[in-house]
């Protein structure tokens, strides 16, 4: 990403948005005094106009355009080496932080959700929507006395037409606003990081490239501070994307049946059925993953992981609360506890839906953006020589 | 003292030295050659029986004259001290023979027995002196400069039970302070600027009753020296007093701001810090977009070489009280390096963290005028290559000039009668007008301070008795202004103090010697009054030099200098040295064992050649050292006398001299250096080369180099033929 060396630019200080990246977690930030530490112990940080000493001189200054249409805020991974390093105690790694958290909720739109995303008083009008649709629908399409029918099969109590009913429309609009941001956020990179190479490498290898890297966490295996996220991240990743195949492939098993396309085994599934057992280790990897994280995070080396803001509490708890009701559902029927168990399988699905609903709005959109960030920067062939980017 | 001189030689075999030679030789050179009147060694002269054996034959009588063939002087001169009636004299053959020769060789045992002859008729040519006491001497001390550094040396100098004579040319004390609104903060946690409490300094000035304020009040002429400066001053009631030594605390001025005219200093809108910050003293709301460039004129070969290291600070104070003061206001500062020196880092760091204050470094600020705004462009910032500012006022951050620096002052003389005390005088203003052969103000370094070396000899002027404190010393900001003022303080109450017990000061603190001219041969040639570092010889109108002696640092420079030889010592003369030179055994020409004699500086060169004893490295053995008071008390007499006895090459090593020099005497080992130039002459007249003179430089720390510099001299004298001086 070659600077604009020949050009003059005029500066306008923005003062607002010093205070906005100060208010979203980088906290810190004026504490820097640019001596470019934070990018020379960065493991992933390019050596052409490394990441994140500009960053930190652009956020100084509030530069809001740099800064938010910038891929290198998403190439960093959040390790924290460069906070750990800082001689000034600027914290580097929480400054970038909050970039991406700004980035989020000004890419993704609808400003009231970010708003109600941005502080804990919004969880209570976000949880109110699930709460009152998916009750509303269990008093419409439950089966009478599902309470006292054995087995305990929840699709009794929610039965799958309604739960369709409830996340396809939800789901749909969070992907429409998820592509609008993602969108926006194509056109500020193109603005405002002008590293594309020429020409630009193709958009599909870069990004079979990217997703290699993720699969891999190759990026993550670069952190020193926190070598743990290597191992905890990579399990709740896959985790969650085990037990969302284990809900694709339950959901599509349904709709087999129910359009007599051919009898495949219907839900509850037995515990050797390859689904659950898909489900069960999916559950088993998340919980372990994201109980590593809340341990580490929450614990007595939590300062090293970089400041705590609500945009990661959120996430991060209804995330664990989603993998924890979902087990606890599971047990609770498998011990034939017909109360407790629908109990929390409505605060199962409460917390699913506030988890997909919401993401565009949420840290969890950090999936796409980062996805894309990286995919531009592959392109632009924006990687450390000889590393993997 | 006794009428005839009875020298006892005293030889220790102690540290090595019996292993290395033969000490009983030593002691028969001594008694036969030397004509010692006592002789007698001993395996530890240093410890209680050996110091006792001295101490039992100068209470008998038996010895007058002390000479201790042992260690270096620079060690065990508080053991071997036989009081003031006693001429003492050292010889190393420690350090010097048996820590840097080859045991037991032959050319070892000849060495240490020049250095037992050598120092036999030294003892003999020395004497005890008379110490020089002014009359009426004063114990009084005048501050010049009314500001931070000079109120606290003042009071200081006060509290230490000493009048004090406080001259400030304003009608009012506080000097620059007096200008300030806030000040930078002096103590912790150092987060924000502080109250100016420059009244309650001036209350207690005003309040001690040892310190007497003349306001209004500037120098009309100062005559005298150390201990007895005549000081007259120009006011309403033309006052004049006496005191024994003097302050210098007149501070600095702003560099001209009109000068920066690359940074817009004649656009409306730009102002120096200076003028900022009588706006915000006087509470005018500053405008909503101010620029600072900072290294305004500083750093910068065309204005201030220097950096003045307190405008970072001061700046970021502005800035900070630029935002109390209009919360809107957006600063950028523009520096160059952030050098905010000490606790004031926490300044720095606080400021910071103010989201009006936006820093970036930048170069080559360039400011301009577009419309109605001002344009402030920077190149190769942080943000990345050019960057342009707009602002409503930009502030430029001048650096410190000495106040003892005024351009407008000519010397009327035509260049080719310019001696180098006339040059220094080029550009002075006129502040102490000394009563001094060598002109009216103090001599400066090459960025118009006054001399104060950083670390060896600070407050030091190149005027004895005169010290310099605060900004006229270097840039410094409040806090470190009141530390140097102390310091000031304590050399003024040294020189006030020794001066009346005929002492001299600094560098040979204590010394009781000093020149005595024999006026009866002099020819009035003025070059003792020339060539004086410290202005210490005045001249009277048929220019026979008259020497203000507690001016006098002892340097022997003057000694150096006069042809006809009339300027000696009562314990160091030409004839004393020359007596050295002539006393060693000279082998035959034909013996092929050459040998060369090395004049070295006691301050640097010769603790460098000890260094080398201690460490234990070998030391060519055909050199004979004598050691020097500084290089400019050489005479050209002593190198005359070298070559007709015989020593085929002579090394004088000095100091470094120029601009970053580390003579103690400043000028010395240039003198030095000068003189043996001169020296061709009179090779060429004893049909000699003129290689085999070395001048060369050597710092303490060169103690490895040494004898490698040493041994290729040695190499270079042994290649050509033998002086064919020898044996005359």
């Amino acid at each position: 990403m070659a600077m604009t060396e020949a050009q003059t630019l005029t500066i306008q200080p923005d003062p607002a948005f010093v205070k906005c990246i100060m208010e979203n977690g980088g906290e810190t930030l004026k504490k820097c005094f640019q001596c470019g530490n934070c990018s020379v112990v960065c493991n992933i940080s390019p050596d052409v106009s490394p990441f994140p000493r500009k960053e930190m001189v652009w956020a100084q200054w509030g530069l809001s355009d740099k800064l938010l249409g910038n891929a290198d805020v998403w190439i960093c991974h959040g390790c924290a080496d460069c906070t750990t390093h800082c001689p000034r105690g600027a914290k580097p790694g929480d400054v970038m932080a909050a970039l991406r958290n700004i980035s989020f909720r000004r890419f993704a739109g609808f400003d009231f959700m970010g708003d109600l995303l941005a502080r804990p008083v919004g969880l209570f009008w976000l949880l109110l929507v699930p709460i009152v649709w998916i009750g509303g629908m269990v008093a419409v399409a439950s089966r009478q006395g599902f309470m006292s029918m054995k087995p305990i099969v929840f699709s009794n109590m929610m039965p799958v037409p309604a739960i369709d009913a409830v996340f396809l429309p939800a789901v749909g609009l969070a992907v429409v606003s998820a592509l609008l941001g993602l969108a926006r956020f194509w056109r500020e990179l193109k603005a405002n990081s002008p590293g594309l190479a020429t020409p630009p490498g193709s958009i599909i290898s870069a990004a079979f490239a990217v997703i290699k890297g993720i699969a891999l966490h190759e990026k993550m295996g670069k952190c020193q501070t926190n070598s743990y996220r290597f191992s905890s991240h990579l399990m709740t990743m896959y985790g969650f994307f085990a037990l969302m195949a284990t809900t694709g492939l339950v959901a599509l098993m349904y709709w087999i049946n129910k359009l007599g396309l051919g009898p495949v085994s219907a839900t509850p599934l037995a515990l050797s059925h390859p689904v659950k057992i898909l489900g069960n280790i999916g559950a088993l990897l998340a919980v372990t993953g994201v109980t590593m994280i809340v341990a580490r995070r929450y614990g007595q080396d939590g300062e090293k992981t970089g400041s705590l803001v609500y945009y990661d509490s959120h996430f991060i708890f209804i995330l664990y609360g989603t993998i924890l009701t979902g087990i606890g559902a599971e047990t609770l029927r498998l011990l034939g506890l017909a109360a407790p168990a629908f109990g929390i399988y409505y605060v199962h699905l409460v917390l699913v839906f506030t988890l997909l609903v919401y993401a565009p709005f949420s840290k969890f959109s950090h999936i796409m953006y980062r996805f894309v960030a990286m995919t531009y920067a592959r392109m632009g062939k924006r990687e450390r020589p000889g590393g993997v980017d | 003292m006794a009428d005839i001189k009875k020298s006892g030689a005293y030889i220790c075999s102690g540290c090595g030295i019996g292993d290395s030679v033969n000490v009983e030789a030593l002691a028969t050179v001594a008694t036969k050659e030397g004509k010692a009147a006592l002789t007698r060694t001993h395996p530890m002269l240093c410890g209680a029986e050996g110091v006792a054996l001295v101490k039992e034959d100068v209470a008998s009588g038996a010895v007058t004259a002390v000479s201790i063939a042992a260690c270096s002087p620079r060690v065990c001169y508080d053991i071997f001290n036989f009081g003031e009636n006693i001429v003492l004299d050292r010889i190393d053959i420690r350090e010097k023979v048996a820590w840097s020769q080859e045991p037991r060789h032959m050319e070892t045992q000849a060495l240490a027995e020049d250095y037992i002859r050598m120092g036999m008729v030294k003892i003999k040519a020395m004497e005890i002196p008379i110490p020089f006491i002014p009359e009426e001497p004063s114990k009084t001390i005048m501050v010049l400069g009314g500001g931070i550094a000079g109120m606290t040396a003042a009071i200081n100098a006060a509290k230490a039970g000493y009048k004090v004579e406080l001259v400030e040319k304003e009608a009012a004390l506080g000097g620059f302070a007096n200008t300030l609104g806030m000040r930078l903060p002096d103590r912790a946690p150092y987060d924000a600027p502080m109250e100016n409490d420059i009244a309650s300094l001036i209350e207690e000035v005003i309040g001690d009753s040892y310190i007497n304020v003349h306001l209004g009040a500037t120098i009309n002429k100062i005559s005298g020296g150390p201990g007895i400066f005549d000081v007259s001053l120009v006011n309403g009631a033309n006052k004049s007093f006496r005191a024994g030594a003097i302050v210098l605390a007149t501070g600095f001025k702003s560099y001209d701001v009109k000068k920066l005219t690359r940074l817009g200093s004649d656009l409306p809108g730009v102002v120096g810090s200076v003028e900022f910050e009588r706006m915000l003293k006087e509470g005018k709301a500053p405008p909503r977009r101010i620029v600072f460039i900072l290294c305004a004129g500083s750093r910068d070969d065309e204005h201030l070489p220097y950096c003045s290291s307190v405008c970072c600070a001061s700046s970021l104070k502005q800035a900070w009280l630029a935002r109390q003061a209009n919360p809107e206001a957006s600063v950028t500062v523009i520096y160059r390096d952030i050098r905010t020196t000490g606790n004031m880092e926490l300044f720095y760091k606080q400021v910071q963290q103010d989201p009006g204050i936006f820093m970036t470094k930048g170069e080559s600020p360039v400011v301009a005028q577009e419309g109605g705004e001002l344009s402030v462009t920077a190149d190769n910032t942080l943000l990345g290559g050019k960057v342009k500012f707009m602002a409503d006022m930009v502030v430029l951050a001048t650096g410190m000039v000495p106040s003892t620096l005024d351009p407008s002052v000519k010397v009327d003389k035509p260049e080719d009668q310019m001696q180098d005390f006339d040059r220094d005088q080029v550009g002075k203003a006129s502040i102490l007008k000394l009563d001094y052969r060598q002109g009216p103000e103090v001599p400066d370094l090459k960025l118009g301070f006054p001399d104060s070396h950083f670390i060896c000899f600070p407050y030091e002027t190149r005027r004895t008795g005169i010290y310099a404190a605060g900004t006229v010393r270097h840039p410094m900001d409040a806090s470190v202004a009141k530390n140097d003022a102390v310091g000031a303080a304590m050399k003024a109450i040294q020189c006030v103090e020794m001066v009346p017990r005929g002492e001299t000061v600094h560098p040979r603190a204590g010394d009781l010697s000093h020149p005595e001219f024999a006026m009866e041969r002099c020819t009035q040639c003025k070059r003792c009054t020339v060539e004086c570092p410290f202005g210490a010889i005045n001249e009277d109108e048929k220019t026979n030099p008259i020497p203000v002696k507690s001016r006098c640092r002892r340097c022997a420079t003057c000694m150096g200098a006069c042809p006809v030889q009339i300027i000696n010592f009562k314990n160091y003369s030409i004839s004393m040295v020359g007596a050295m030179i002539k006393a060693i055994d000279m082998p035959e020409e034909d013996e092929e064992r050459p040998r060369v004699l090395a004049f070295i500086c006691e301050n640097d060169a010769m603790p460098a050649l000890e260094m080398a004893g201690i460490n234990r490295l070998r030391i060519n053995p055909v050199v004979r050292f004598i050691p020097l008071r500084c290089m400019g008390s050489l005479n050209l007499q002593w190198i005359a006398d070298a070559l007709s006895s015989g020593w085929d090459g002579i090394m004088l090593l000095g100091c470094k001299h120029g601009d970053d020099y580390q003579c103690h005497n400043i000028k010395g080992s240039e003198l030095a250096t000068t003189r043996a130039s001169k020296v061709q002459e009179t090779l060429d007249r004893l049909m000699l080369e003129s290689e085999r003179i070395l001048v060369d430089a050597v710092q303490i720390s060169d103690w490895q180099k040494l004898p490698k510099m040493i041994d290729d001299f040695v190499e270079q004298v042994s290649g050509m033929e033998p002086n064919p001086y020898k044996g005359f």
